[in-house]
């Protein structure tokens, strides 16, 4: 395991993935999820999985800290990314968000030209300037495979794709500021087979660069794509593992139960 | 009872029906009633010298100052009432504390219940008199401005709030600022939403007549340049002025003028309408 930050003075640092220690978040006083704790190893595909309501999406969230607006929500315990406790005194939150993306369940494009869509953010970033956000735009567009589809008209609305690829290019605005880790809230529950094979294999290809962390209530879906799996529920963690050993040799009797469809 | 539910059920809708057509009879006929009767007894006065001349000329008065000092006024608006009414329903919408929004909704919705006249006076006090504007330019945009503010602000505001929220998330999951993501992200959707407030303003100070009798006095010349102790001409204010005179000449230009009134405000209220229903194609489409 790639660990520890001895690489830090070089370009390329050695990733060391999510860790969350002791993360308990409320909503008004009522625990979502409860002292979790967990590394989320680099440069693999961890699925988050659980019946409805165990607080898979919340612990997502805590990770790029969307909870700081929602109203009610509290975050106590440490998220830490890349040796940085993201809920550290003096964290800037929004190079957090730089380097750990989010895709959403549904897409959800921006209501400027397809191009803007990607490169909106790397420029307010800084990370790219008027003269080379064009590179950038057809890399990232290259990257999730929405180039050929889309490059006689970059200038036009997003809301003429289809939706699969309209989540493409949200992928592709993501991965437009080269995060560290992806955060993959159900990305492909609302669309078409062939689109959610094309993102389960980008995820993979994903994972050689990144730590992806992905919510999903599709088990078959877990199984295909992820290396490791946690399992939750009721706000706990029930049983974090390998893929491998969570599909075919669980530890725990709520697991063996989940993954045969008895619960969940 | 099986037999009776239902033909009740047709008896109770219909009842409904026919409330409904009254209640929507109530609102077209009037509003049907006034623009006709008005555009009818300003179409055979409508001439081109309307136009060219000014109400100075005694033989063939004209509406060219009025018209172009109510476009002066109008144009005093949007640079005033614009920017202040649009950041204060952006404030509200994206930035202000729940008891600081409230408040400021409060004195909002009590500014846009005093009535014209009440503003009218207090600008008369203020700026004519205390400040020694005179009959002037300002005077009368200030008044006309704090009469639309809180239209603007509230057509911002929900225009703002109409953003769907999975926008907002997808600004905030980028680290995008506040500043950039309002700018760049809820800007484009609420746009057209503010256009159409502006326009509703737009509409609003076309037609007053109540503030500006006592700040912009008025004048037979058309606009000149100068804020301060430079009265200005409206077409309301001809209206109301020589429909109260007795030559026939006097009554007629009074039906022109509000012709040309009726006919701007329609002009105003037709293109917000066209730019409302563009908005919400676009929300529509967001929503998907």
């Amino acid at each position: 395991m790639q660990l520890a930050g001895t690489n830090v003075g070089t370009q390329e640092a050695v990733s060391e993935g999510v860790s969350v220690e002791g993360l308990t978040v409320k909503f008004r006083g009522t625990p979502l999820i409860e002292g979790i704790s967990n590394l989320f190893e680099p440069n693999k595909v961890t699925a988050i999985v659980g019946p409805t309501g165990c607080g898979k999406t919340t612990l997502l969230r805590s990770i790029n800290r969307m909870h700081d607006h929602v109203a009610g929500m509290q975050v106590s315990g440490k998220v830490v990314v890349e040796g940085v406790n993201v809920y550290g005194a003096d964290v800037n939150v929004r190079e957090v968000r730089r380097r750990v993306g989010m895709l959403f369940q549904r897409p959800n494009p921006f209501p400027r030209s397809i191009a803007e869509n990607v490169g909106l953010a790397p420029r307010a970033h800084g990370l790219a300037n008027r003269g080379n956000v064009r590179d950038l735009v057809q890399e990232q567009l290259t990257t999730v495979g929405l180039w050929d589809a889309v490059s006689s008209r970059l200038h036009g609305s997003p809301f003429g794709l289809s939706g699969g690829q309209q989540q493409l290019l949200c992928l592709a605005r993501t991965l437009a500021l080269s995060p560290d880790v992806i955060l993959l809230d159900e990305p492909t529950s609302a669309l078409d087979p062939d689109t959610t094979d094309h993102i389960e294999q980008l995820m993979k290809k994903l994972s050689e660069r990144m730590t992806v962390l992905i919510v999903t209530h599709n088990l078959a879906q877990a199984s295909r794509i992820s290396d490791n799996v946690l399992f939750l529920m009721k706000g706990n963690v029930v049983e974090a593992t390998s893929a491998r050993t969570f599909f075919h040799d669980p530890a725990d009797e709520r697991s063996r139960a989940y993954v045969s469809g008895r619960i969940g | 009872m099986e037999s009776r539910a239902p033909r009740f059920r047709h008896l109770k809708g219909s009842v409904f029906w026919i409330i409904c057509g009254i209640a929507l009879a109530a609102i077209i006929a009037p509003a049907v009633a006034v623009v006709v009767s008005v555009l009818v007894k300003a179409a055979p006065e409508l001439k081109w010298s309307l136009l060219t001349n000014t109400t100075l000329n005694v033989q063939n008065p004209g509406l060219q100052n009025a018209i172009l000092g109510t476009l002066v006024l109008s144009l005093g608006v949007v640079v005033v009432a614009g920017p202040i009414g649009i950041l204060g329903g952006i404030y509200l919408a994206e930035f202000a504390p729940r008891r600081a929004g409230g408040f400021l909704r409060f004195f909002s919705e009590v500014l846009a219940g005093v009535p014209s006249i009440v503003i009218g006076l207090v600008a008369y006090t203020a700026f004519v008199e205390a400040l020694h504007w005179g009959f002037s330019v300002l005077s009368a945009i200030i008044a006309l401005s704090l009469l639309t503010l809180p239209y603007i602000v509230k057509t911002t505001e929900v225009s703002f709030s109409q953003v769907p929220r999975s926008l907002h998330e997808a600004a905030i999951a980028l680290g995008l600022s506040k500043i950039t993501t309002i700018r760049k992200v809820l800007l484009p959707p609420a746009l057209p939403g503010i256009i159409s407030g502006m326009v509703i303003a737009l509409a609003i100070s076309t037609g007053e007549t109540a503030p500006l009798l006592y700040t912009a006095g008025f004048s037979d010349h058309n606009p000149t340049p100068g804020l301060f102790n430079n009265p200005i001409g409206y077409l309301t204010y001809v209206t109301y002025y020589y429909v109260g005179q007795p030559g026939a000449r006097d009554q007629a230009l009074a039906s022109a003028a509000a012709g040309v009134t009726i006919l701007l405000v329609l002009l105003l209220i037709f293109g917000g309408r066209a730019i409302t229903a563009r908005q919400r194609k676009m929300v529509a489409r967001l929503d998907v």
